[in-house]
């Protein structure tokens, strides 16, 4: 059976929240820390507060610099995932997943999901994508994404701190605009297309022969 | 909630949430609401209608007065009120050591020259901010710019009705349709959350009433307003190069045939944009993690929804 990645509207946000319960209800807390993203007491609430911004209805200046993704395979909800556009560079970032799946049957569903949302963005002319994680989890986190190396340039923008505000705005944005209590990393993942790759990988780019310098007569 | 009347049947405004009365912000996920209501009657010309503005606000408020930045706006509206044949109470703010002499000085001058008075009200900007009262103010109106924390404590202070002139803001603002990239560049009526959404959180809490729309006190001068020539040509993209409409206000105010000297138009906070920094930087740690929002409808569908008596709105998250 395939898998099918559907943009999700207004007409979702039940399904949303009430897949996001489910998900809460039955996860251990030190995996799944809880859900602080509002004052509300209700998680319910909070859900449906911060689930709401990702599936605006189109009346809204901008509803859909916020997006909500549902990873299907047949009639079974494998995933939700949020992603948030950014204007300054053509680019996007994966703001948050939630999946009822853990261990070997996550890792195929998430290749695919992740594929998938990329397919949907480079189609909308953006070419590049940032992910965070913590960054003792960098081993497991590369393996997961070895097929999208294939297509796309990776490399660790930065580190930040346990516990430290970035000092740059941008950064701090995509970490959520909350510190965390462990190191975060954020990579970042450009495509590769015929402008970027030498013509031996089938792209157009070439390259300066590097000169030689002669180190003796160099400035220390 | 205060029953003041902002502008004509209230038909301009500014709620959270999907709730026409609710005025406050309480977390960053509120969405943020304008409403724009239709004209109830065919427009008069644009002079006739803020003419008949300066009439209106007069009878609802008698003891008016109106804030007088220096600016041309401010002029157009005041003389709008004596063509209407009213001679209303003029106030304006000065800054220590002259500091915008420059702006209000010529103000002044040609408000003496008509033989009206003008009450001046010292500020002291650098006090203001070094005591951390500006952060009380923003706190208590969610007031966001330094520039709208001194009106509003003038306001409070003055205790008495009052207009802060406004203007009929237009600008030509880029979007992107971020699932297909397209790209549009349109031209925009604006309202911002801090300097028009906040006069009405201040009526709610003080019951004075504080007005900030003049030009936009009803739906009918708004549409003579962008019906104006220069203002069509404009919103048409049929003057080249424009992304705004200051650079041709005077050509606009023009069409009401009211004389004025063209003249460059400061602020006098230019010799405070050190404080304006500070504040900017530092207003978070008093309003937490609130960003403001700026309100926005095509100008040219804002039109057509006047034209037909139908209610604008516009929704930001």
């Amino acid at each position: 059976m395939s898998y099918n990645l559907r943009p999700l509207d207004e007409h979702d946000l039940e399904l949303m929240v009430t897949t996001a319960m489910a998900i809460y209800e039955g996860s251990n807390p030190d995996k799944y820390p809880d859900f602080k993203i509002t004052h509300d007491v209700e998680r319910e609430t909070r859900f449906r507060k911060f689930f709401k911004l990702f599936v605006m209805p189109s009346r809204f200046n901008n509803h859909n610099v916020r997006k909500a993704f549902a990873l299907f395979k047949g009639d079974e909800c494998l995933a939700l995932v949020g992603v948030r556009r950014w204007g300054h560079m053509p680019s996007w970032s994966i703001s948050w997943l939630l999946s009822p799946s853990i261990g070997p049957r996550f890792i195929p569903m998430f290749r695919v999901m992740v594929a998938e949302l990329c397919k949907f963005h480079e189609e909308a002319g953006m070419n590049e994508f940032y992910v965070t994680y913590p960054s003792d989890r960098e081993s497991a986190y590369s393996r997961i994404m070895t097929p999208i190396r294939e297509r796309y340039y990776t490399f660790v923008e930065c580190t930040i701190a346990k516990n430290e505000r970035h000092s740059y705005g941008f950064i701090h944005e995509l970490m959520g605009g909350v510190l965390h209590p462990h190191d975060m990393s954020l990579r970042r993942y450009i495509l590769r297309r015929e402008n970027t790759e030498p013509l031996n990988a089938g792209g157009k780019v070439i390259r300066n022969k590097r000169e030689t310098t002669n180190d003796n007569n160099s400035v220390a | 909630m205060s029953n003041i009347v902002n502008t004509e049947n209230n038909y301009l405004t500014y709620y959270y949430n999907d709730d026409p009365d609710q005025r406050w912000r309480y977390d960053k996920y509120d969405t943020t609401h304008m409403r724009v209501g239709g004209c109830t009657r065919k427009p008069f010309s644009f002079k006739s209608e803020i003419v008949r503005t300066a009439r209106s606000l007069t009878y609802n408020y008698p003891d008016i007065t109106i804030f007088m930045s220096g600016g041309l706006d401010s002029e157009i509206a005041l003389k709008s009120f004596l063509a209407a044949g009213l001679r209303p109470k003029l106030t304006t703010v000065r800054f220590p050591e002259g500091a915008n002499d420059h702006d209000i000085g010529p103000m002044l001058k040609m408000v003496e020259h008509m033989g009206l008075e003008c009450q001046i009200i010292n500020f002291d900007l650098e006090k203001f901010v070094d005591s951390g009262e500006c952060y009380e103010v923003a706190k208590k109106y969610q007031a966001y710019s330094l520039y709208q924390q001194m009106l509003l404590r003038i306001a409070e202070n003055f205790a008495a009705p009052m207009i802060t002139v406004d203007e009929v803001e237009l600008e030509k603002i880029p979007s992107i349709n971020w699932d297909t990239g397209k790209s549009t560049l349109e031209w925009y009526f604006l309202k911002k959350e801090d300097q028009d959404g906040v006069w009405r959180r201040f009526n709610d809490i003080t019951g004075i009433p504080a007005l900030n729309n003049f030009y936009t006190y009803s739906p009918e001068s708004m549409l003579a307003f962008l019906d104006l020539p220069t203002v069509d040509d404009l919103i048409n993209d049929r003057i080249f190069g424009k992304l705004g409409w200051t650079s041709s206000k005077l050509k606009i105010y023009a069409h009401t045939g009211f004389e004025f000297k063209p003249r460059p138009k400061f602020t006098g906070v230019e010799n405070y944009l050190h404080l304006w920094n500070q504040v900017q930087y530092n207003i978070h740690d008093h309003l937490g993690e609130l960003l403001p929002r700026g309100y926005g409808i095509n100008a040219l569908k804002l039109r057509d929804n006047l034209r037909a008596g139908k209610e604008s709105l516009c929704h930001i998250i």
